[in-house]
């Protein structure tokens, strides 16, 4: 455990001084600068010191879209990044889906760079929207989530191999739904806002949460409102079909271990869990606001949770609050940092990782192959880039790595 | 007559949109007198509309006291398929060159170079068929073409070897149109050489690059070329350790390398027999502080430049990423750069009151003349619904006048994305920046989008523009319409 140290306590040689070959920290800041007069509470995880942060692909000024080497590679949104079991990756950003080789080469999959759309057909006629997430489709493809036509899309192999784009539900032809959505197969189904990524199960079954609804859609297209009676309200633990939201730009979700999903509840300020067998939902991290580490009912976010990923190799969710300072980790009840944390990092971003100074940052994905590394944007100096946590002990032995 | 497609921009002398300060009577601009395209045109009195593809007269009215006009022919299209994009023009010899990428440069896919002429004058296409390039495997994108004295250089990056970008190029005769020299490296090194751009200093080609340096970071780099496509520097030249998307130009034997760095727009001037930078244009090698995207340059024949580029943010429900605009900079002679210490106030604000000289366009937040991100009840939109969406060009009108072309585009109900993209033009005079060409749409909107503008001048007060067109449900065309003010 970690000990409270005043903000008054000085500039960072002291700070860091404290906390070095602490396992665990806990520090208390002000949020000065930040526009958060909660206090800030940080415990780090026990292995902290072995964390590192470094760049993974994003050239600091590349300049808009370019292909080419990792670290060359061009984007300018933070989008929405995959992986398949082999280790290649799907990068979807600002109206393109990115293949990412083994080796990080940086490749145009779908769409059109600069420019946007709704047309379907073989990947280099289709265009996307701009805000587009991406994830796998458990049967060899994926789903995009295409906030910006309001539809859910699929990226399959066609005849003969070759890759095309399908607009499975929705119709960006029709205007976003009003009072409560509308389900249906394929075109007759209206979405409104989707949030921040689509998900699926193995069966190919895809799940986002909409303004403030959890659609289901089936392989076929077909959409249905999981909580019809729900909407805009505060987070009451309760059935599923009348589960409130308070989602404005956030929605972040996962899958757990355990087959629920997982909904980072922005405005709620809280992790929900959605059972889909026992059609319940319930608080699973909060309520709570401040960058505060902790039990998982005594934590909290800087404004607010926007995104979650479960780490089913470490057996724990990444998440964090939409302008944190920080990348958190859940697990076995508490609320943990694991890089960023302190505002006055501020030196280089390449660093041990609770040195780095992070901000308006986010957590992607975790590699399938070891040493699963995690995989995170950020603001500040990580803009345009993507970045991954590493420890150097894992890499031993690891080929490519 | 004038089909449905061929019109007249009419210009008063006092031009200029509602709410823009310079311009309009009773502006703080000058008077139409001291406007040398106003005051050209309103001498010519008429109209005179050229049909770019058979060169007849096609329509003439009076023109009303005290206005000018500028004539536009009706739009040809030189290629159609299913994804042209980029075109870039140059002129020499008599004829313009339109060079564009055609196809999709992803992983198994093929995208080449083509290009075609057409004549000055009458702006007729001279090709039965545009030429390719190149049409190597892999793919070959964002061309850029520069004219020689009898030839056109057109350069483009190339992702032949599947892993990283290079550079290269190849000569076009400017009078039979047919390949003199093939295809040939100029920046092959390994890492990312890409965004290429090219100009002719009389003696030789620029041709410039953005490439990788350091780790993860892009600089500016660049070599000279022979009109017989010899790359005459066996290293690089480095313009500057930070920057990407360079452009280039040369002017009275002064050469104007420009390029985006972060938040700026910067720039040197480089020694045209050599290609060696000489020094940082003004004081800090800044041209502007706020709009660094797209840069695209023109020059007086004088040695004076003009560059233009964008801001190229979406709209957003609480106007977070402030607004869309394009701005111009003025680089002269003596490479001092007036606007480089321009102050655009608290999120653009004094762009979007259009309280500062050089906006050609901008978002405005509703009918207000600032703007308030993350004011209660967010962005609703501008006053004209539009959003400018930046891929600028500029080009010199030979008397007094820089003529801008760029892309707005129509925001949609979400209040985050665009559609129904058209280009615009304006005119601004060289000395004031007042506006003496009123702002009018040239082509695009509902049903056929206009994207990715490319101008240049030619002789006697004509200009070609050259840009990507989208028919709903239709071909891509690389169309160009020809511009004579009169």
């Amino acid at each position: 455990m970690g000990r409270k140290i005043s903000p008054a306590a000085g500039g960072r040689p002291s700070l860091r001084a404290v906390l070095a070959g602490m396992a665990a920290a806990t520090v208390a800041a002000a949020a000065a600068g930040i526009g958060g007069a909660a206090e800030t509470q940080i415990r780090y995880v026990d292995d902290i010191d072995q964390w590192r942060a470094e760049i993974f692909a994003g050239a600091a000024n590349a300049g808009g879209q370019l292909e080419g080497p990792a670290l060359e590679a061009g984007f300018s949104h933070a989008g929405s990044l995959c992986f398949v079991p082999s280790g290649e990756a799907y990068f979807a950003t600002e109206g393109v889906i990115f293949h990412i080789s083994k080796e990080g080469t940086f490749r145009f999959f779908a769409g059109i760079p600069g420019t946007y759309g709704c047309a379907d057909g073989p990947v280099e006629k289709a265009t996307l929207g701009r805000q587009i997430s991406i994830c796998p489709d458990g049967k060899d493809g994926f789903y995009i989530g295409d906030r910006s036509n309001r539809c859910i899309r699929r990226l399959r192999r066609g005849d003969g191999g070759k890759w095309l784009v399908e607009t499975v539900a929705g119709d960006p032809a029709k205007p976003e739904w009003k009072g409560k959505p509308a389900d249906g197969a394929g075109k007759e189904a209206v979405f409104k806002y989707l949030h921040s990524n689509v998900i699926a199960d193995a069966q190919g079954v895809a799940y986002i949460m909409d303004n403030n609804f959890l659609r289901r859609v089936s392989p076929e297209g077909r959409v249905e409102t999981l909580n019809p009676q729900g909407g805009p309200g505060k987070p009451d633990d309760g059935p599923l079909e009348s589960a409130k939201f308070n989602l404005i730009m956030g929605g972040g979700m996962c899958f757990g271990a355990d087959g629920c999903i997982y909904v980072a509840d922005r405005w709620n300020h809280c992790i929900r869990k959605v059972d889909l067998a026992a059609k319940q939902v319930t608080v699973a991290v909060g309520p709570g606001v401040g960058f505060r580490d902790g039990p998982e009912k005594n934590c909290g976010f800087h404004d607010s949770p926007g995104y979650i990923v479960y780490d089913p190799y470490r057996k724990r969710f990444n998440t964090n609050g939409v302008d944190d300072w920080g990348l958190r980790v859940w697990q076995n009840g508490e609320m943990r940092t694991i890089a960023g944390g302190n505002t006055r990092n501020e030196r280089c971003m390449e660093e041990p990782a609770k040195d780095s100074r992070l901000g308006w940052c986010g957590v992607y994905a975790v590699h399938p192959l070891p040493p699963h590394e995690i995989y995170f944007w950020s603001g500040h100096g990580w803009t345009n880039r993507i970045g991954r946590l590493y420890r150097p002990s894992d890499r031993k032995g690891v080929e490519g790595r | 007559m004038s089909g449905p497609d061929a019109f007249v921009i009419p210009v008063r002398g006092v031009g200029g949109r509602a709410g823009d300060r310079r311009a309009g009577g009773g502006g703080s601009g000058p008077p139409a007198s001291v406007r040398p395209l106003s005051a050209a045109v309103s001498a010519a009195g008429l109209a005179l509309l050229a049909a770019a593809a058979s060169g007849t007269l096609i329509g003439r009215r009076p023109a009303r006291a005290g206005e000018a006009e500028l004539a536009a022919g009706a739009p040809v299209a030189l290629a159609e398929g299913d994804l042209l994009v980029r075109p870039r023009v140059a002129f020499g010899a008599g004829v313009y060159l339109v060079a564009w990428q055609e196809g999709w440069p992803g992983l198994n896919g093929t995208a080449d170079i083509s290009a075609a002429r057409v004549e000055a004058g009458s702006f007729k296409p001279l090709d039965s068929a545009p030429v390719k390039v190149c049409g190597a495997p892999e793919s070959q994108s964002r061309p850029a073409v520069a004219a020689g004295a009898d030839v056109f250089l057109v350069v483009w990056q190339d992702f032949r070897n599947g892993k990283d970008y290079d550079v290269r190029g190849a000569i076009v005769d400017a009078r039979t149109g047919k390949i003199r020299v093939p295809d040939f490296e100029i920046a092959a090194r390994q890492r990312n050489q890409a965004r290429p751009a090219a100009a002719w200093t009389g003696r030789h080609f620029v041709a410039v690059w953005q490439e990788a340096r350091g780790r993860d970071a892009y600089g500016v780099a660049g070599v000279r070329v022979s009109a017989e496509g010899k790359v005459l520097d066996s290293e690089p030249i480095l313009y500057a350790e930070a920057g990407h998307s360079p452009a280039v130009r040369v002017s009275a034997g002064k050469v104007l390398v420009a390029w985006s760095d972060g938040q700026t727009a910067s720039g040197c001037m480089a020694d045209a027999e050599t290609g060696k930078p000489l020094k940082s244009v003004g004081a800090k090698g800044k041209m502007n502080t706020r709009c660094p995207n797209d840069i695209s340059l023109a020059d007086d024949g004088q040695g004076n430049f003009m560059a233009v580029s964008a801001r190229e943010s979406f709209p957003n429900p609480w106007g977070w990423p402030g607004p869309g605009a394009v701005l111009c900079s003025r680089v002269n002679a003596d490479g001092s750069a007036p606007e480089e210490n321009v102050n655009y106030g608290y999120y653009l604000s004094d762009v979007c009151g259009r309280r500062v000289p050089n906006v050609v366009d901008t978002a405005t937040w509703g009918n207000t003349d600032r703007w308030h991100a993350g004011a209660p009840g967010g962005f609703k939109g501008t006053a004209d619904g539009m959003w400018p969406y930046g891929k600028p060009a500029v080009a010199w009108d030979g008397r007094g006048t820089w003529l801008f072309a760029w892309v707005k585009g129509k925001i949609l109900p979400d209040r985050l994305n665009l559609a129904e993209y058209e280009i615009w033009l304006r005119g601004m005079d060289a000395k004031t920046l007042a506006v003496t060409l009123k702002d009018r749409k040239l082509a695009g909107g509902a049903g056929n989008e206009a994207k990715d503008p490319a101008i240049e001048a030619g002789p006697a007060g004509e200009f070609l523009l050259a840009y990507e067109s989208a028919p709903a449900g239709g071909k891509m065309r690389i169309e160009a319409i020809g511009l004579r003010a009169k």
